[in-house]
């Protein structure tokens, strides 16, 4: 199913890019002469998605699809055997949007995603919600949303719209994409502009995630909230903000009956013991400050993040199999593009990761993970692009033990490709 | 063999100028449907208008925005001069709002006179053509200051 999934990923990219070059030249023309009455256009004439109607309901239509491939000389990042050579790195989604009134909109949006982070491969609901815009200055969401928190939090699933392949695995951690991404409940969100002081973005949510799958575990986030403010000011280019997240939850691990019986048999459990292991997770929260310089081509950005939370045994009884411990994670990059034509853009970063603030100078390559990436893209048309990435990774605290179940080397190189098409 | 040179001169300063034309960016000038009552707005505006932050005129109207096509060459000029980037990195702005749910682009229309015929017929319309471009009775010129 999967790779079957993947031959037609590539596949789709190859139609669009050819029926894509086909109207690129067509839009080479020049423009005729302005005539009077024709007639004002359809849904469906834009060369982003395509759209058409459902009685009275407009519905526009946009999608990607992306295949990657990675290959690394030690450990395993971002898949499995990515030592060996993996294309384990599929997604594909489709985004429906429909604007029911001048101030109401409904937008669903379905994504398959086949990589080795993920648990539960298969059809999933990134998103959908009901969005009333009361004003400029004030909407609100119902439903589950995209959480907006950090700079990229908007592109963070999406290849299409970013340089890296893989964003800065320091803020942008692949394993925290579940907890950051989407939320379900309430988000409130607007600009206020000043015509002198620049604007003023923010959005807000209250809700809680879907249960999902981590590390062997089943998880619960109970209540999750976030918020992000955006300043672009008056020079322009130039935004800067802030974000921070709040969450409570818990997870349950099936330790299996073997391990069920040697807990009871070794007096670590009670002979009640069912085998599943509740840990709970309190006070989880992550607080970053951003700021990114956009001039013509060149993009320079940076971010700087702090995470913390508190993991126990629900049941006391368990304090000695999982001790309280606490998170006081340190992250931060710094991230410059340049565009140098509509088809060619190149840049590099430099993410830093540390397990504890406190513990900057451990030699332990287990309590830090540095990644220094390089990449290329480019972008054949407006719907299809490719992308070439290196990175040299330093530490393992960002390796996922799942991936890694052996020795890990405290470091390595990775060469990652990509080709996505989008409409 | 002066009138030769003189002649190889005058070809020469006649395709450099040609040259220099094509390479000057096309004026535009902003339109709106004419029952609109803004007279004018600002340039930061007007790129809030067109990436819909700004949804609605003063006077409560929705405001629906018309975009050419990315090759377009006016819609270069415009790019350039409105977001100080290129049609592509509107385009990937505008992705990371369509794959988030935040919003979807301006419709594109084909030429600079399916954008009239459009703006004409859509109340709170709002495009762009060449400057000096003949409009019809139903759309105006928006008047864009700093």
């Amino acid at each position: 199913m999967s790779s079957r999934l993947q031959w037609a990923t590539l596949a789709g990219c190859l139609t669009l890019s050819v029926t894509a070059l086909a109207q690129e030249q067509e839009g080479d023309e020049p423009a005729p002469p302005p005539e009077a009455g024709t007639p004002p256009p359809t849904p469906a004439e834009t060369t982003t998605g395509f759209g058409f109607e459902v009685g009275p309901l407009p519905i526009e239509i946009h999608g990607y699809a992306s295949q990657g491939f990675v290959i690394s000389d030690h450990n395993n990042y971002y898949a499995s055997e990515s030592g060996k050579g993996s294309l384990r790195l599929t997604e594909v989604a489709l985004n429906a949007t429909s604007q029911v009134t001048e101030r109401t909109r409904i937008v669903l949006q379905v994504a398959s995603v086949i990589n080795d982070e993920e648990t539960k491969p298969g059809l999933r609901l990134d998103f959908g919600f009901v969005d009333y815009r009361f004003a400029d200055a004030f909407g609100l969401r119902f439903g589950r949303y995209r959480v907006l928190s950090t700079l990229y939090s908007e592109v963070w699933d999406t290849d299409i719209a970013r340089l890296p392949i893989f964003m800065p695995a320091s803020v942008y951690d692949p394993q925290g994409r579940q907890f950051f991404l989407s939320s379900q409940g309430a988000q409130a969100y607007g600009s206020v502009r000043s015509r002198e002081a620049g604007s003023l973005d923010y959005a807000v949510s209250v809700g809680a995630l879907a249960p999902f799958s981590l590390g062997g575990g089943d998880i619960k986030v109970d209540f999750v909230s976030s918020a992000r403010l955006i300043y672009n000011t008056p020079i322009d280019g130039l935004r800067i903000g802030t974000s921070g997240i709040y969450a409570n939850g818990s997870s349950v691990t099936d330790l299996g009956a073997i391990a069920t019986i040697g807990l009871i048999q070794a007096g670590l459990a009670p002979p009640t013991f069912d085998g599943r292991l509740g840990t709970s997770l309190s006070d989880l929260w992550r607080v970053a400050a951003f700021a990114e310089l956009s001039l013509g081509g060149f993009t320079l950005a940076a971010e700087y993040l702090r995470m913390g939370f508190d993991l126990a045994a629900k049941d006391p009884a368990f304090a000695a199999l999982i001790p309280p411990a606490n998170a006081n994670n340190e992250d931060f990059y710094v991230l410059a593009s340049y565009r140098f034509t509509d088809h060619f853009t190149a840049g590099g970063y430099a993410s830093f990761h540390f397990e504890d603030y406190k513990q900057r100078d451990a030699k332990d390559p287990a309590m830090h993970s540095f990644d220094y990436a390089a990449t290329l893209r480019f972008d054949l048309n407006a719907y299809l692009a490719f992308k070439a990435e290196l990175h040299r990774i330093y530490g393992t605290a960002r390796l996922i033990a799942d991936l890694n179940p052996g020795a890990k080397s405290d470091e390595g190189w990775l060469l990652a490709l990509r080709a996505t098409a989008a409409f | 063999m002066k009138r030769i040179l003189a002649a190889m001169l005058a070809m020469v300063l006649a395709g450099a100028a040609r040259e220099a034309r094509a390479n000057e960016p096309l004026a535009y000038m902003v339109i709106v449907n004419a029952a609109v009552k803004t007279p004018s707005v600002s340039k930061a505006d007007v790129r809030d208008l067109f990436a819909k932050k700004l949804t609605r005129w003063p006077d409560d109207g929705a405001v629906t925005p018309f975009d050419l096509t990315p090759n377009a060459p006016l819609r270069a000029a415009f790019s350039a001069a409105v977001y100080n980037k290129s049609p592509q990195a509107v385009l990937s702005e505008w992705r990371q709002r369509i794959f988030t749910g935040q919003g979807t682009p301006p419709r594109e229309v084909k030429d600079e006179a399916s954008m009239i015929a459009a703006v004409a017929a859509t109340a709170g319309g709002l495009g762009y053509v060449r400057v000096g471009t003949a409009l019809p009775p139903q759309v105006r010129i928006l008047t864009v200051g700093n």
